[in-house]
């Protein structure tokens, strides 16, 4: 009989009860948690529930709280489309204000920075303005009476924020009439991928501006003009060789939609394609994507390996731009793949949905990581023991996904599917 | 849970008696340090009262609160800064005798194996080896034996696929018959 048989065989008479080592074990000493620890969260456990009574609905509220949910559900229904449509059918959207652009405080500015450059996603977040657009133009700021629809909008949808144009983050409310209007956004060769919206000009913005204010505003607008050699040289954006390794392929098609790494006095930034932050928060309300302030632990700042929770190729192999991303909520996180397709970006895989749904608290998800194997690029992970090592060859850019000193899978495209590949490493 | 999720809290009184042994053991025999265990005993219940109005049901308690566990050790082990594998700092971390050393060890004398009082002596000696296991291996054993998990409950608590946890509980059952001594007969 082969060793591995031999092996197999003992495992499975342990896994039926039959070995001595669970008889061994049964004898081991039964250690119980001390009284005290006993009393003491005991004590805990009746104090909570006593402290916080729950509010028990009388017969009366049961019996009328969903009739009546649905009809005020339904009263601003009618309400919002009221004010959403014109007589002729047409969407009220926030209508693009290049004037109101250029006059643009720098206040302004760096409140879209901290919105959309960083490419975080908060729940509570909407109606704060993001950039390339008129603070007002957004969610319909209360200060502007000319759009009142897009206030009706961000009440509704408070806890969306997307970072699509106006017409976009609208389309919730006026699927089929916007689906008509407008072509879906789509990543097309020979498309820079976020369009250019800001018109403020270099001199302009150098006029008002400090130096550090300077900077941040230079950098967003390098993001669609060529840098000048003064304001470039006060910024730190670079890019980022490590996690682009794939991107840099001599094969890979240009001007894809696709992340962005940005670094600004020493601050870096993963700025998402518009269409992909628009599917994190309609499809993971109460998730985000790491920003500055998670960037402590393993994910402290470094220019070779940052972004730890992000990481981008093409996984599937139709030339379009996939970005793998761990997303956090306050007490959760999902690792999730987007494909991009002609229609934008779709989530297609996500891990860690057993973690979310048993509601464990993640206490740090900075113990986590994502990271691109590219193709043709021979990759190995030492298992625990010298049979479990892997070694991975891919014919697509694939997805390392792990968790430090413990766990690590592979994520690669095959058969028309994602397949996941898992090594211990413990 | 579901009913101390609703204020009974009688309701977790039954299901701390029922799993507190079990969970108590395996963070001791986890961190091999009594005031650890108590702290991450404590911790983790902390965690579940607090998290009471928001549990589902979604999968058996007893997999969720060893899942709880599970993460609560991977971060007191990273926070301490101590590799999990290095339970015996002696040995050399992460080489080949990592493990094989624990084969190496002398072996004991089973042909008594029925007799209690030398069951006593080789359930002593296994804790001593268990404790030198590399820690997802003594973690999936210790799954098994405290929480009678199978092996797909033991992948979903540590995280892992069916198979990877079945790998670390092979090598363990593996290492520890061999290290008691390889000659227990009525098993061959």
């Amino acid at each position: 009989m082969s060793r591995r048989k031999r092996v197999d065989r003992e495992l499975g008479r342990y896994l039926q009860r039959k070995s001595v080592l669970s008889r061994a074990y049964s004898e081991t000493p039964g250690e119980e948690p001390p009284p005290e620890l006993d009393a003491t969260i005991l004590a805990e456990a009746r104090r909570a529930v006593r402290d916080r009574p729950r509010l028990v609905p009388t017969p009366f509220a049961r019996n009328w709280v969903v009739p009546a949910s649905l009809a005020a559900i339904l009263v601003l229904t009618v309400g919002l489309v009221r004010f959403t449509f014109k007589e002729t059918g047409e969407p009220v959207l926030p209508k693009t204000a290049p004037e109101r652009r250029v006059e643009s405080t720098l206040e302004e500015m760096r409140k879209r920075e901290s919105v959309d450059t960083l490419g975080a996603v908060e729940p509570g977040d909407a109606g704060k303005p993001s950039a390339g657009q008129a603070p007002l133009e957004r969610k319909g700021n209360a200060t502007d009476p000319a759009v009142p629809v897009a206030q009706d909008t961000a009440a509704v949808k408070s806890d969306v924020v997307t970072d699509e144009p106006p017409a976009a983050a609208a389309v919730p409310l006026m699927k089929q009439r916007a689906a008509q209007d407008r072509p879906p956004a789509r990543a097309q060769p020979g498309a820079a991928s976020p369009p250019p919206r800001r018109t403020t000009t270099a001199a302009e913005i150098e006029e008002q501006a400090t130096e550090g204010d300077q900077a941040r505003a230079y950098e967003r607008r390098s993001r669609d003009d060529q840098p000048t050699a003064g304001l470039a040289a006060a910024l730190e954006a670079k890019k980022m060789s490590s996690k682009r390794a794939a991107l840099t392929s001599a094969d890979r098609p240009e001007s894809l939609a696709q992340p962005e790494v940005i670094v600004a006095n020493g601050i870096p930034a993963l700025r998402l394609p518009d269409s992909l932050t628009a599917v994190i928060a309609n499809t993971f309300p109460g998730f985000r994507v790491p920003d500055h302030r998670d960037l402590k632990e393993q994910w402290a700042y470094d220019p070779d390996t940052y972004p730890r929770f992000a990481a981008w190729g093409d996984f599937n192999g139709d030339d379009l731009i996939d970005v793998a991303l761990i997303l956090i909520s306050r007490d959760a996180y999902k690792r999730v793949i987007f494909n991009q397709t002609a229609e934008g970006y779709v989530p297609a895989l996500e891990l860690g949905a057993d973690v979310d749904s048993a509601q464990v608290q993640i206490l740090e998800p900075q113990r986590l990581y994502v990271s691109v194997i590219p193709k043709g690029q021979r990759f190995t992970i030492q298992g625990v023991e010298k049979e479990d090592t892997v070694e991975f060859l891919g014919e697509y850019d694939a997805v390392n996904i792990g968790v430090f000193g413990s766990s690590q899978s592979i994520v690669f495209w095959q058969q028309g599917k994602y397949q996941v590949q898992s090594i211990d490493r413990l | 849970m579901l009913a101390y999720g609703n204020g009974d809290d009688h309701a977790f009184t039954i299901i701390y008696e029922r799993h507190k042994g079990a969970l108590y053991r395996y963070l001791l025999r986890q961190c091999g340090n009594a005031e650890d265990a108590r702290e991450l005993f404590q911790d983790i219940w902390m965690n579940l009262i607090r998290a009471r109005e928001r549990y589902e049901v979604r999968a058996k308690f007893v997999t969720y609160l060893f899942r709880l566990a599970h993460n609560r050790l991977v971060d007191h082990y990273r926070r301490r800064a101590r590799n999990p594998v290095q339970s015996n700092p002696s040995r050399n971390p992460g080489g080949e005798d990592d493990y094989l050393d624990l084969e190496t060890l002398p072996g004991m004398d089973c042909d008594q194996v029925e007799n209690r009082l030398h069951l006593k002596r080789l359930a002593e000696r296994l804790l001593e080896l268990i404790g030198q296991l590399p820690y997802a291996q003594r973690e999936a054993f210790l799954l098994r034996e405290e929480a009678g998990f199978s092996l797909e409950e033991i992948a979903e608590v540590t995280g892992v696929n069916a198979e990877t946890a079945k790998s670390r509980l092979r090598y363990a059952v593996v290492k520890l018959r061999n290290a008691l001594g390889g000659e227990l007969g009525e098993e061959r």
